[in-house]
């Protein structure tokens, strides 16, 4: 087939589904086998499938298209899928994963075009007929897969007597459109498979935008809330991801909304022109614009002033102060566990730092035990993360030196301290402390008040703002609620 | 006119509405996602507002092994499905079939534990032996066994009991109402702790029979074992004959 074919069939398919906005694929080059030739926003085409006709073609275009526009279409539900398809198997391993979320998606996927017209059965038939063509080279999966689609669909595909088949017309009796059932029907999907675990189906990246256009790096995966690093991490390497612990933190911070109440100040401004009477001060009166409207000035008559109204105006530009995060990460922070000391601490600074940012703010960064981490005054949030993400898992000796240091280079910061009060070199940095609080504004977060020292209570207590938290589900809304007011709002900056 | 109807007219045939066969509710598919949505140790009522009203489903469920993991499910669906099922349901011996049953009827070839814990009307029948914890708390219904382990009918409010054999020990230990019938022999601390409700024992019984019971009535037919009504409150105790240490209270038979 010559190559202008090809390209023509792509551009059926693009009309069949409505002109996705998609790159155009091209032809793999790798020799390689089992290598996944992927580059950002290319779609890799096997050669070998130009050999098997244009139909066969168009729908091997089509059923990509679907991946890219319903399932898994984005990032997010494919994080999810994933982390359905690890939960569902009892020895959790990505590659397996990977295998169960790319069947689950294939089968929505071409249930999806055989419900949508004729033409689209007929060639979604076309190519599972195909598979099953291979005879010998079937594996227990595919033989398995085939046979549930027979029964599900009802197309003269090979039959199998296994109970699994069963087990997945159950799972896939509520359909495929409703996407609340995905992540339960993948995850069963996944357990029902997992013994039949490797076969020809289910091979190759999963499909979605953001990979595809080579921003999946940077893109939320909000599934990240509520699971542990590792899971997270193993979540994104069934989608040939890397996960690290700066973005299980960064993620989980998007899903953190902070709800900005509209700002307006009121004043009074010039209106339309209004009489001037005689009661009225004289230098209101606009002469020049009364005798533009009569030759007499008549007082009462013809005589007029400027009106004034109050009323909301928009906000006049701000000044915002620059943020200075102090993070403890000693040992009884208890390190970065899901629900941990640590874990919330991280987040909330993550989610401060993100959206002081967004406001303009330079982020500064100390995360201090026995040794301390710095990162200066700076507008790359990046580099404040990477200081703030360690875990030093030693004692709790707080750095006034440093901490005032970094005060005394933005007068009037807003220094954020979360801790659990815990700290053993309190009175020998007390001095540079209090500076650092009398140059800045001082916000402290003092976490399990249970085992608080009241000494370093009452302390601390001197510096500024202090707040005591008993439930540590409060510690994320309370440093977003001061973050809010101090760059957001009026009257955190102005009380103090 | 159906709107897809009007469709299909509309384009004579070139687009068309298929609709692969699905089922409206929300269905369970497995024990392990019935377990993730309401735990391992839920409520009936948080099983009961899940589980598919369709019997085959239902069956399914069933027929799956749920290991230790999931057992507290398996009962509630077994009791789901009795009270469904207009014939009595035949199931394999596991641990907790009947949980909480409230009508139906269960047959069992053999009984693990817990079999018939809390129910409160229906009937359980064990052609053979059952394990321990048989009826515990239940309040009403009955259970009929070949044979039980121990503390069967423990903390019994209700309803009624019957083995055909013999009991292991501490039968129908702080049982607060219900009747007990055991045709063969009973072991040690039957009735413990007993405030009200009846026991009979055809054979005979262990040692420390009504031990500190405060209430109800034990019949024994044949004797018992030493210190029978040891520290009774109240109650009463019958037998054909009392080992060494009886109480005084005790009565016998004739």
């Amino acid at each position: 087939m010559e190559s202008w074919d090809w390209t023509r069939v792509w551009q059926k398919s693009r009309e069949n589904w409505h002109w996705p906005l998609l790159p155009r694929p091209c032809l793999s080059t790798s020799q390689t086998p089992g290598e996944f030739p992927f580059q950002n926003y290319r779609i890799t085409l096997n050669p070998q499938a130009l050999n098997l006709g244009p139909l066969y073609l168009e729908n091997l275009f089509d059923h990509l298209i679907v991946h890219y526009v319903f399932c898994p279409r984005s990032l997010e539900v494919a994080g999810s899928l994933a982390l359905a398809a690890l939960k569902g198997q009892s020895q959790p391993e990505s590659a397996r994963a990977r295998c169960a979320v790319n069947i689950f998606s294939d089968i929505v996927v071409d249930s999806f075009r055989l419900e949508r017209s004729a033409d689209d059965e007929k060639k979604v038939l076309m190519g599972w007929e195909r598979l099953a063509g291979q005879g010998q080279e079937l594996m227990p999966l595919d033989r398995v897969i085939l046979g549930f689609l027979r029964e599900f669909w009802g197309a003269s595909l090979p039959s199998c007597k296994r109970p699994e088949v069963d087990l997945l017309l159950r799972v896939f009796s509520v359909g495929i459109r409703d996407t609340g059932f995905w992540k339960r029907q993948c995850q069963e999907t996944a357990r029902i498979l997992e013994q039949f675990m490797p076969g020809i189906l289910g091979h190759g990246q999963v499909r979605c935008l953001e990979i595809l256009n080579g921003s999946a790096h940077a893109a939320p995966v909000a599934c990240a809330a509520g699971i542990d690093p590792g899971r997270y991490e193993e979540a994104l390497a069934v989608l040939g991801l890397k996960g690290d612990l700066k973005r299980w933190y960064r993620d989980q911070s998007y899903s953190i909304e902070i709800r900005e109440l509209p700002r307006s100040r009121y004043e009074s401004h010039p209106s339309g022109f209004i009489k001037w009477r005689l009661d009225d001060p004289c230098h209101e009166l606009d002469v020049a614009y009364s005798l533009s409207m009569s030759p007499y000035l008549i007082p009462g008559v013809s005589t007029y002033k400027r009106g004034q109204e109050t009323g909301p105006m928009a906000p006049g530009h701000e000044a915002v102060p620059d943020l200075l995060i102090v993070l403890d990460s000693s040992r009884s922070m208890d390190g970065p566990k899901i629900g941990t000391k640590t874990h919330k601490a991280t987040l909330a600074a993550f989610k401060a730092c993100q959206y002081a940012h967004a406001k303009g703010a330079e982020v500064a960064a100390i995360n201090f035990s026995e040794k301390y981490l710095v990162a200066n005054w700076t507008r790359d949030l990046f580099a404040v993360e990477n200081v703030l993400v360690e875990f030093l898992c030693a004692r709790t000796h707080i750095p006034g030196k440093a901490v005032l240091e970094l005060a005394e280079l933005r007068p009037g910061c807003l220094i954020l301290c979360i801790t659990d009060t815990h700290i053993q070199n309190l009175y020998q940095e007390w001095n540079d402390i209090k500076k650092a609080s009398e140059i800045g504004k001082f916000v402290l977060f003092c976490i399990d008040q249970a085992y608080k020292d009241k000494h370093v209570e009452e302390s601390l207590a001197s510096l500024g703002q202090v707040y005591y938290i008993n439930c540590l589900e409060d510690l994320v809304s309370l440093v977003v609620d001061v973050t809010k007011r101090a760059y957001a709002g009026e009257s955190f900056i102005s009380s103090q | 006119m159906k709107l897809a109807e009007f469709m299909d007219d509309a384009y004579q045939g070139l687009t068309r509405v298929r609709r692969l066969e699905t089922r409206q509710r929300d269905t369970i598919f497995s024990l392990e996602d019935l377990a993730d949505r309401v735990g391992t140790k839920p409520s009936r009522n948080a099983v009961e507002e899940l589980v598919p009203r369709d019997m085959s489903t239902l069956i399914q469920l069933i027929a799956s092994d749920p290991g230790k993991t999931y057992q507290l499910l398996w009962g509630y669906l077994s009791s789901i499905a009795a009270e469904r099922s207009p014939e009595p349901l035949h199931l394999p011996a596991r641990d907790y079939a009947g949980l909480e049953l409230t009508s139906g009827t269960i047959l069992l070839d053999g009984a693990r534990d817990h079999v018939g814990e809390r129910m409160k009307g229906g009937r359980i029948l064990v052609r053979l032996g059952a394990g321990d914890y048989l009826g515990q708390e239940m309040s009403g219904g009955g259970i009929i066994a070949g044979s039980v382990g121990d503390y069967a009918f423990q903390n019994m409010r209700g309803g009624f009991g019957v083995v055909q054999g013999d009991s292991g020990n501490s039968l129908g230990l702080g049982n607060n109402g219900g009747k007990i019938i055991c045709k063969g022999s009973c072991g040690e601390r039957a009735g413990w702790l007993m405030h009200s409700g009846s026991l009979r024992v055809g054979g005979e019984a262990g040692d420390y029979l009504g031990l500190l019971m405060s209430g109800g009535k034990i019949v024994v037919a044949g004797r018992t074992g030493k210190r029978a009504g040891w520290r009774m409150k109240g109650g009463t105790i019958m037998a054909n004959g009392f080992g060494p240490e009886a109480a005084d209270g005790v009565l016998g038979l004739d």
